[in-house]
């Protein structure tokens, strides 16, 4: 029999990086008993993002003369060769975009300026980046090139949970990612490591339940993927956003912050849009770089530690301040710990 | 997001009164009225009235700039 104490919590990882901050927001962290423990995980793709993918993007936009076209997170991360942020402080133009297909809007704007979309994010993002370079084709854009660095949750679900040194019970698992993948993807998964999984919207109800039937499962030892969020989650995911991802990218190894690089755990362009791959038209050679001193970020990731246990946490490091890319992000954990739940463990 | 527009695989969809031009490519079926998931910009999932209600209640009860989110 199970027998759990704020000694010996139930550890729950909530694998996305908008769960972290919905719980803390929503207050719902605040209001667990104390035998659960939830762990922040890998779900945050500025987080996971390599240095080195991010140092490639700047020595191309810098050797090249790009306008990089970015989502807004990615601006402020720093690696050795400086950050988008930096770079726009060099004259060089980068813009925020909202969506993927604003990237075509800007670059059809600007003929004279040669264009890199940074097209991160994990599965949710990809058919809307798809969509992207459909129109670009579509429209006879010739002046947008894609830097392609998507991420496939599923296999880094498998590499954590190959990691010898993880304690986890169960896993939260991302309602929007799962929008697109579906339920039935991630069993082979999960049910190989014995691990249970729930599926769960964003809202505290749906966080609740989703958390309910976790600790169900946990208790009762059942290696089960549930899908607490069906209203949104289908199955087998949603088949038109699938084709999408499927007839513009296909997997490729990919570094991860934190899990290292991992087979088939990224996305690139099929070869038959390497015309629009940034990485065929800029080459730069493979950047060496470091992650920021004292930062722990990759272990922050992997759940090992919480942001508090980081020695940078609140004080080098600040939202203001933000040394490494889990306090830089929206959906990081560091970001997260430090709006919402101060100094302490919670 | 609630569609307003359809105009092929474009629509103009709002939320707490904040227009955005979205991508129906995900949802074809999607029609003027329903409520939609999105996400950069792309519709990833139909939702029911209840659901866009819940969500809705949420970020107002967050008073939270839902521009910045959206
Ligand atoms: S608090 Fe800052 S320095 Fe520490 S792990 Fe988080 S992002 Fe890195």
């Amino acid at each position: 029999m199970w027998s759990f104490s704020s000694d010996s919590p139930v550890r729950i990882m909530e694998v996305c990086g908008t769960h972290t901050h919905e719980l803390f927001r929503t207050g719902l962290r605040f209001s667990l008993p104390p035998w659960v423990k939830l762990i922040s995980g890998p779900g945050c793709p500025v987080c996971v993002t390599d240095d080195r993918d991010l140092a490639k993007v700047i020595m191309m936009a810098r050797e090249y003369e790009l306008t990089v076209l970015t989502f807004g997170d990615m601006l402020k991360v720093n690696t050795e060769f400086g950050s988008l942020a930096s770079l726009r402080s060099e004259g060089r133009k980068v813009e925020i975009v909202y969506s993927p297909v604003d990237a075509v809007t800007y670059a059809k704007q600007h003929p004279d300026e040669r264009c890199m979309f940074v097209s991160v994010g994990f599965e949710t993002t990809m058919p809307s980046a798809a969509v992207a370079v459909k129109e670009a084709i579509e429209l006879n854009i010739g002046n947008l090139f894609f830097f392609v660095n998507h991420k496939l949750l599923p296999p880094a679900l498998d590499a954590l949970l190959s990691t010898g040194d993880m304690d986890i019970d169960g896993l939260i698992l991302p309602g929007h990612v799962s929008a697109i993948i579906g339920r039935r993807v991630y069993e082979p998964i999960l049910l190989r490591h014995g691990m249970p999984g729930v599926i769960t919207g964003f809202t505290k109800d749906h966080m609740r339940t989703g958390i309910n039937l976790l600790l169900n499962l946990v208790v009762h030892h059942e290696a089960k993927v549930l899908n607490a969020y069906p209203e949104v989650v289908q199955e087998d995911g949603n088949p038109q956003a699938k084709e999408l991802i499927e007839k513009y990218f296909e997997p490729t190894g990919a570094h991860w912050r934190g899990l290292g690089f991992i087979p088939n755990s990224g996305a690139k362009l099929r070869p038959e849009y390497n015309h629009l791959d940034a990485e065929v038209a800029f080459p730069v050679s493979e950047p060496m770089v470091h992650p920021p001193h004292g930062c722990r970020c990759g272990d922050v990731v992997l759940g090992t530690v919480d942001p508090v246990d980081c020695p940078l946490f609140g004080t080098v490091c600040t939202p203001q301040n933000a040394v490494g890319p889990c306090m830089v992000s929206s959906e990081g954990a560091c970001a997260a710990w430090y709006k919402y739940g101060g100094l302490r463990h919670v | 997001m609630k569609i307003l527009e359809i105009n092929g695989k474009k629509a103009i969809a709002e939320f707490l009164n904040v227009q955005r031009e979205i991508r129906l490519d995900a949802v074809p079926h999607a029609k003027v009225g329903d409520h939609v998931m999105v996400h950069a910009g792309l519709a990833i999932s139909l939702i029911s009235s209840e659901e866009a209600l819940d969500i809705q209640n949420m970020w107002k009860e967050l008073g939270e700039d839902v521009e910045l989110f959206i």
